[in-house]
Formats: C-alpha cells, sequence, structure tokens
C-alpha cells in the first residue's frame, strides 16, 4: 500500500540526509523502523507526509508510492486527505487549543458535522482519559494526555495509515504499554496500517509484524519481527544482549567486539 | 565548518576568529585595502563609506541586543540620536575633549537604553518590539521639545579633534572613523565570544531554562541593552562631528526598522551578517538614487525609490530568509565539500 | 463638563474606527501569524478608491465603499501570492520584515498614484444624521464608525470562536506545518485571512478618511495608532482590539482638548505611551493569550 523505493533526501542543498531508503507497509500492515539518533528516521516520516519543504528539505531520488499513485510531490494537505496522518515527534499540538478543538482539527477534511460527532465518540472510547480532558487548553496537559491526544486526532481523519514518530518519547513505563497496547487494538479493529518509529526497540519489536532498520540514512536490515529479535546484530546493538541472552557486561567490553558489518 | 585539514587541538585555537593562513591573508588585506581607499576611490564615496561605518557600528550593537540575546529592539535609531545629541551638547556647549566625549555619549545611550530595556524583563517578541518603538517616539519628542538640546532648530556638532590633530578634510575623518569601526567589530566578536556572550545567547534561546542554570536572566538583558545602546551612542557621536550638524528629522521612527532590515537581511546571528545587511542595502540606495531620470519623471522619483527598495527587501528574504550571511554559509559549505557531497 | 463629555463622546466614536483598523491587524496574525506592519497601507488604498468612485466616477459613497472593499481582498491577495507565500514557514521576524518591505513598496505606489492632493468625502455611508443633547454633539461620521466597528467586532468574534474554518485558522497561526499534515487547506486559510484582512482594513481607512480629508497622512497612522492598539489589546483578540481602540480614542481626546497647550504634538505619541504602560501591568496586552512555555 505504501512503497518507498530508493529514497533519497537533502537538507538546505547540501546535508545529505536520506542515502537510499527502501520499505512497504502493507494494507492493515504494522511496520517498525527501527535505528539510533540521527539515522533518518523522522526524515522518512516527513518526506511520506510530505513537510519537507517547511524544513528547507527536498526528495531528490527515489520516489513514494501510496496506493499505487506517487505522492513524493504532493502538497502536505493533499497527502494527509488521501489518507496518511502522521503524529509528529515530541507530541506536536495545536498548543491554545482546547482538546476538543484540536480533536476538531484533526477531523478538518470530514465532510459533515455528523461524521465529527461519529469520530469523535469514537475516539473518546479508545481514550477515555481525554473525555473529562475536553476543555482544558492542550498545551496544558501531562505528556501522556498529550501523546493520546495526538494519536487520537490522527484517527480522526480516517486515516489509511498512521505513522507514528517515537511515541514513547518522554513516558512512563506503564503508560508506555497502555499505548502501545490502544495503537495495537487501533491497527486490529479499525483496519488502519502503522508505520511506528521507535526508539524502544523491544517494545515495538513485540507489537509489530515487520520491522527495517536504519543506519545513516539507508535500511539496513529487514524481516519480520520474530526473525529480528533473533537477529545477532540486532541483539547486540539495540537490544543489548549478548549471544546467550544475557545483559552486557562491561568487563566485556575490552574482549572481542562484534563490528557492524553493514556500514558502507 | 572549515576546510579539509583544518582541525582544532585547543580551546584556544577553537575559539580564535581568523583560523588559517588564508583567512589572515584576507583579513589583512582587506583592512589594507580599506586603509588605502581615499587614494583611489572618489571623495563622495568616502563620504558614502564614512556614514557607512557609523551605521555599521550601530547595526553590530543592535546585532548583539537582538541577534545574540534576542531581545527584538527598533529603537536603534533613537539611541543614535541621544549618542549624537550628547556629543554635540558636550563638545560644543561644555568643551569636553572629542575622545572623552565618543565614550561619555556611548555611556549616556547605554544608560538610557538600560531604562527603555526595563521592560524586557516582562515582555517577549513582538510586544517587545512594541515597547521599543514606544521608547523611540518618547525619546524622539523628547529631543525636540527640549530647549537644551536646540528644539526643532538642531543642534551644531563640531569637527573632531585629537590632541593637537584636527579632523576637518573627507579623508582624515575616513580613516578615524575606520579605526573606530575596527575596534569595535574586533569589540563585538569578542562579546560574541566571551561569558557574556553565552549568557546572551543562552537568554535568547530559552531564559527560563537560563535563569535555572544560574543565569541572572534579568542582569544579561539590561546589560544587552546597555551594550547595545553603547555601540549605537558611539556611532550616533561619530556621525554627529562628521555631519556637523543634528535635527530631531534625522532620526526618524522608520529608520529604526531599517536596522532591524540590515540585520535580518544581512544574517541576524553574525557580526558578519550586519556588514553584509549595511553594505547591501547602501549599495541599492546608491544605485536608486543616481538613475538618471528625464524631467516628467522626477516627481515620481521618490515614489519610485520607495517602491524598490520595499521590492529589494521582499526579494532579498525570498532570496535567502536566513540572511545573506546564510546564503555565503551555505555556498563556503558547498564548496568545501565538493565533490563530495551528494551526487 | 460640556468639554469632557464631548471629548469623551468623541473619543469613543473616533477609538472605535481605531479599534476596526486593528481588528484587520488581528485578522492577519490570527491566522497566518504574521503581523502586517503595512495595514496602514491597506487602509490608505481603501480610502483612496473609495474617494474615486465617490467624487471621480459618482458612485453613490455606500458603493464606493464596497468597491474599495472588494478591489483592497484583491490587493490583499495579491500580497499574499507574492509575498507571503514564498516565505511561508519561516521565522516571524523574517515574515515582519517582508510587511515592512511592503509598507515601503505601497507607499510609493499609492503616492505615484494619487499624489499629496486631499480628497474629501461627500457625505456619510449610513444616513443616520447626527444626534444632539443639549451643546453636545455626536456627528453622522463619528456615528457611522461606531456602529460599523461594532458590527465587525461581533462578526468576526463569532466567526473565530465557533466555525471550523475559524478553529482552522487559529491553528494555521500556530502551526503551519502541523495544520498542513492534519488536512487544513493552509494556503485556502492565508488566502481567506488576508481578503477578510484587508476588506477590514479598507472599511477602517475610508471611515478614517470620513473624519477629515484623505490624504498623505493617512498611512502614519496605521504606525502610530493602530499597532499600538492591536499590541496592547492583545495580539489575538478582537474585543480586545475593540476595547482597546475605544480607550485609545477617548484618551487622545482628551488629552488632546486639555493637553494641547502645554506639550505641543502629544497627540500622536498618546497611543504609543498608553501602550507601554498597559504592557508593563500585562504583558500579553488586555486580552491577549499568554504564551504557553514548557522548558
Amino acid at each position: 500500500m505504501l512503497l518507498l523505493q530508493n529514497l533519497e533526501v537533502v537538507y538546505s542543498d547540501v546535508i545529505w540526509v536520506l542515502r537510499g531508503v527502501s520499505m512497504e507497509v502493507p494494507e492493515r500492515g504494522m511496520v517498525c523502523l527501527l535505528g539510533s539518533n540521527g539515522a533518518g528516521k523522522s526524515t522518512t516520516l516527513k518526506a511520506v507526509s510530505g513537510v519537507l519543504r517547511i524544513e528547507l528539505g527536498k526528495v531528490t531520488g527515489g520516489h513514494i508510492e501510496f496506493e499505487g499513485r506517487r505522492i513524493d510531490g504532493m502538497k502536505a494537505q493533499d497527502i494527509a486527505e488521501a489518507g496518511i496522518i502522521q503524529c509528529f515527534e515530541g507530541r506536536r499540538l495545536f498548543e491554545h487549543l482546547t482538546t476538543e478543538e484540536n480533536l476538531k482539527m484533526g477531523g478538518y477534511p470530514l465532510p459533515t458535522k455528523a461524521e465529527t460527532r461519529k469520530r469523535l465518540d469514537m475516539v473518546y472510547t479508545y481514550f477515555p482519559k481525554l473525555t473529562e480532558l475536553k476543555h482544558r487548553i492542550s498545551g496544558y496537559l501531562s505528556g501522556g494526555e498529550q501523546q493520546m491526544l495526538v494519536i487520537g486526532r490522527a484517527l480522526m481523519a480516517k486515516p489509511k495509515v498512521m505513522l507514528l514518530d517515537e511515541p514513547s518519547l518522554g513516558l512512563s513505563p506503564m503508560l508506555v504499554s497502555q499505548i502501545f497496547k490502544i495503537v495495537k487494538n487501533i491497527n486490529q479493529e479499525e483496519g488502519i496500517g502503522i508505520l511506528l518509529v521507535e526508539q524502544n526497540t523491544r517494545a515495538a519489536l513485540a507489537i509489530t509484524t515487520y520491522g527495517y532498520v536504519m543506519e545513516n540514512g539507508r535500511t539496513v536490515l529487514e524481516g519480520s519481527s520474530e526473525k529480528l529479535k533473533d537477529n545477532e546484530d540486532v541483539r547486540e546493538f539495540y537490544l543489548g544482549l549478548t549471544r546467550v541472552g544475557e545483559r552486557k557486561s562491561f568487563r566485556d567490553a575490552k574482549h572481542y567486539k562484534r563490528r557492524k558489518r553493514w556500514l558502507a | 565548518m572549515d576546510p579539509a585539514g583544518i582541525y582544532r587541538t585547543s580551546y584556544k585555537e577553537d575559539m580564535s576568529v581568523v583560523r588559517t593562513r588564508g583567512q589572515w591573508a584576507i583579513l589583512i588585506g582587506a583592512i589594507a585595502a580599506a586603509v588605502f581607499a581615499p587614494f583611489y576611490i572618489s571623495k563622495s564615496m568616502i563620504n558614502v563609506m564614512t556614514l557607512t561605518s557609523c551605521i555599521i557600528i550601530a547595526t553590530m550593537g543592535l546585532q548583539i541586543l537582538t541577534g545574540y540575546a534576542g531581545q527584538i529592539s527598533v529603537g536603534q535609531a533613537a539611541f543614535y540620536g541621544v549618542g549624537a545629541y550628547a556629543s554635540a551638547i558636550l563638545v560644543n556647549d561644555y568643551h569636553v575633549p572629542f575622545l572623552l566625549s565618543v565614550v561619555l555619549s556611548g555611556c549616556i545611550a547605554a544608560f538610557i537604553g538600560s531604562i527603555f530595556g526595563i521592560p524586557s524583563l516582562r515582555l517577549k517578541g513582538f510586544y517587545l518590539v512594541m515597547a521599543t518603538f514606544a521608547g523611540h517616539a518618547i525619546i524622539i519628542y523628547a529631543v525636540s521639545h527640549f530647549h537644551f538640546t536646540g528644539g526643532m532648530v538642531g543642534h551644531k556638532a563640531a569637527y573632531p579633534v585629537i590632541g593637537p590633530v584636527k579632523f576637518d578634510t573627507v579623508d582624515k575623518l575616513y580613516w578615524l572613523n575606520l579605526v573606530f569601526l575596527i575596534i569595535f567589530t574586533y569589540l563585538a566578536k569578542n562579546i560574541g565570544r566571551g561569558r557574556w556572550g553565552r549568557a546572551f545567547i543562552a537568554v535568547r534561546d530559552n531564559d527560563l531554562a537560563a535563569n535555572v542554570m544560574g543565569i541572572n536572566v534579568w542582569q544579561t538583558k539590561i546589560l544587552a541593552f546597555a551594550v547595545g545602546c553603547f555601540f549605537a551612542g558611539v556611532a550616533g557621536s561619530l556621525s554627529a562631528h562628521y555631519v556637523g550638524f543634528i535635527h530631531p528629522t534625522q532620526f526618524h521612527l522608520m529608520d529604526g526598522i531599517w536596522y532591524l532590515g540590515y540585520l535580518i537581511v544581512g544574517g541576524l546571528s553574525s557580526v558578519t551578517g550586519c556588514y553584509f545587511g549595511v553594505i547591501f542595502f547602501t549599495f541599492v540606495k546608491q544605485i536608486l538614487t543616481h538613475l538618471p531620470v528625464s524631467m516628467e519623471m522626477a516627481q515620481y522619483v521618490q515614489p519610485m525609490t520607495d517602491v524598490a527598495f520595499g521590492a529589494v527587501i521582499i526579494l532579498a528574504l525570498i532570496f535567502d530568509p536566513r540572511g545573506l550571511y546564510h546564503r555565503w554559509e551555505l555556498f563556503k559549505a558547498y564548496y568545501r565539500i565538493w565533490p563530495l557531497a551528494y551526487k | 463638563m460640556d468639554v469632557l463629555i464631548q471629548a469623551i463622546l468623541d473619543g469613543i466614536c473616533v477609538g472605535a474606527i481605531y479599534g476596526l483598523g486593528a481588528m484587520g491587524l488581528v485578522v492577519i496574525q490570527k491566522s497566518s501569524g504574521v503581523f502586517n506592519m503595512a495595514q496602514g497601507m491597506l487602509m490608505m488604498f481603501g480610502a483612496y478608491i473609495a474617494a474615486m468612485g465617490a467624487l471621480s466616477i459618482g458612485m453613490p459613497l455606500w458603493l464606493s465603499v464596497v468597491t474599495a472593499m472588494l478591489l483592497s481582498a484583491l490587493l490583499g491577495l495579491t500580497i499574499n501570492f507574492i509575498v507571503m507565500r514564498p516565505l511561508a514557514g519561516e521565522s516571524v521576524f523574517t515574515q515582519l520584515m517582508a510587511t515592512i518591505g511592503l509598507l515601503s513598496a505601497l507607499y510609493g505606489i499609492i503616492m505615484a498614484i494619487w499624489g499629496t492632493y486631499p480628497y474629501v468625502y461627500p457625505n456619510e455611508i449610513i444616513p443616520t444624521g447626527n444626534i444632539e443633547i443639549g451643546d453636545i454633539m455626536v456627528s453622522a461620521t463619528y456615528l457611522n464608525g461606531f456602529l460599523l466597528a461594532v458590527a465587525a467586532c461581533i462578526g468576526l468574534s463569532l466567526f473565530y470562536q465557533y466555525s471550523k474554518e475559524g478553529i482552522a485558522m487559529r491553528g494555521t497561526s500556530e502551526d503551519e506545518e502541523l495544520a498542513g499534515s492534519v488536512g487544513i487547506r493552509v494556503t485556502k486559510v492565508l488566502r481567506l485571512s488576508w481578503i477578510l484582512g484587508s476588506a477590514c482594513a479598507a472599511l477602517a481607512g475610508v471611515l478614517f478618511g470620513s473624519l477629515g480629508s484623505v490624504n498623505y497622512m493617512l498611512g502614519e497612522i496605521g504606525l502610530t495608532a493602530i499597532i499600538p492598539v492591536v499590541v496592547f489589546g492583545g495580539l489575538e483578540s478582537f474585543v480586545g482590539a475593540l476595547m482597546a481602540g475605544l480607550i485609545v480614542g477617548v484618551v487622545t481626546m482628551i488629552a488632546g482638548a486639555y493637553l494641547e497647550v502645554a506639550l505641543p504634538g502629544i497627540m500622536p505619541v498618546v497611543p504609543l505611551v498608553i501602550m507601554l504602560i498597559v504592557l508593563i501591568f500585562k504583558p500579553y496586552g488586555l486580552f491577549g493569550e499568554e504564551r504557553i512555555e514548557r522548558i
């Protein structure tokens, strides 16, 4: 459904960020994108949702296809109407609007008020906490509540694919598992495809079915989540486990060190 | 970004402004070209360059206030005026020696600047801009109506005298201003690199976090205003003694906004940006005022100059919204990474 | 006593006109986050077009005013297209400087077309007639200004608070990137805001022009009076703009009546001084929204 092929992105004409990223999100699929900081994961998502221009970025190679159509040149609002909604990193909201106004904004493309009402009720069933906070100014909500609001807002527009950029950022472990459970529900009950960018590799691999690993602007590894969990490179570099499955001890740091063989 | 092969091994090297021998060569060459300018550039151009150097000093002050400390001010022209008036009165009415008068007028402007900087403790962003705008209007109103400043008649300012040397020719005045320009550029760059510069930048980026870290935000903001207005006051006094006569209409409400314009078009976050901005605008103004026009068109000259000026600002901003300095930095980066950049 | 009451009544009406001019600015600010320094010029443009319509072509005044509003809206649309769109997403200062460049350019164009000749409107827009109570008179022009300003304020406030488009405009001004990614037609929102803002400006300009004559000084009012009114009323509030306008109007008129002898030329400075005083006590203006900051 969503297909990226050999995507290349450049910022400010001089900074080459993405150097050939290829991935696919099938219909109703649940895919995760892993990688350490600076790998280019957020840029990939921004390229898909079309907001690169504001950050002086450009797609200079490769292409992005959604349901057979090329979307890499399209404007952000057209891509959103086509059904791709992104939840930005760091819980970006309309801070001065209330919770309900934020949700209504999410439902902007919906044609009638009745539709909006229906979607609002659906979002409130997924996130009951938000009902109490309907008229609170969203800038004053706590981190977890804001994250719920962001995902709820994305749900409003009847998306076909949701791009989640690090939803677990800065949240308590309990809230993280709560939110991830809700995301899994959304994927299964509403049939919405999810592309999840995460630093929390363990949690991400637990709920997704397929995964890609990015380093330095390239996809370097892909596979089903089961296989990735057992993959020795992933275990070493992202899960911090040795071959046997134990936590690494610092004492071993000076001994034989596994090297990343996929760097070009 | 430095050229390939240049790396820093000590803190001193890291902070240095001029990094390579090539850069030293360019710097010395530029200063030499400026010093010998009167011998190969026409008198009218020297006149323009002298006035421009005063404006650059004032703009550098604004750069410290707005670029480093983030306190946007459109009142710089008023403090320029305060410096001009103070120096003219000190030298002509009280016979204070020139150099002392320049420093004193800078201090007076700094003092008044700190007072008008007090709103910055509560106001941010656009509200602060308007507060400084109001400050400008009040200062100009005061200056046009007080008796000892000469009111609407204006005030004379004598030629500078340092010791036995009287600066009364175009060339001598040019060199005097050049010396001040070099000194103040050095000052501005050093303030930016030092402890106070870092405090300014911290306050600009997030004053709440700076406060939590132990920076006295109140003190820092007032100091930023004081320093910025000191530069403006000195620049004003230099220009007063160059032109010889000052009058309230020289410090128009819009001039303060133009200073901000020079800064933004040139590049808000660096001292070099000031140079770019002021020189660019002086260049444009010179072209516009020297266009040959026929007699029937003469009545349209002033409006057309305004239109062209406005259009030039808009085009410059569209070309590179972060200022010409940013475009220059991109150019350098591109050149240095070539051909290793993408494609 | 009569002098005071006359000053207050005049002040309320003139202040309402200040408020209307300010509201045009607030419209543009509320939707695109851009503070349009050239608002005074838009006002002047509208005033001159209406004058041309009424005096040179001979249309009834209300028709000229409507034409002026339409043509101003067109000008606003052009400005949005040429100046604001290429700078979308840039920092606020950059966009602000662009409007300052616009200020200069528009002033030049208006001066080139109409020169310094003053035009005087033949009559009022809405023939209400003067109201006289004893020695105190509220002239028809002043009354016009007041009624139209209040109507505009109510209309705009309701629109922005409750309609979907209004909320979308508020969201866009806050975070354009986010608005685009949510599906809001950002270009449409910006176009609408410039159309509304320019039309408001044209109306305000006509009303200002009706107070005396339409001349080249009209643009200055934009800088020295309208902008302080907007600032201390709070950049995001229509009610604030109106209230601030009323306060400024009343105080300026009273100052003009009593202080003109002692402090000549004080009137243009009054709005700025009021603004400064208000800002000291309420840093975000009387009705402004406080900027939410989280470390």
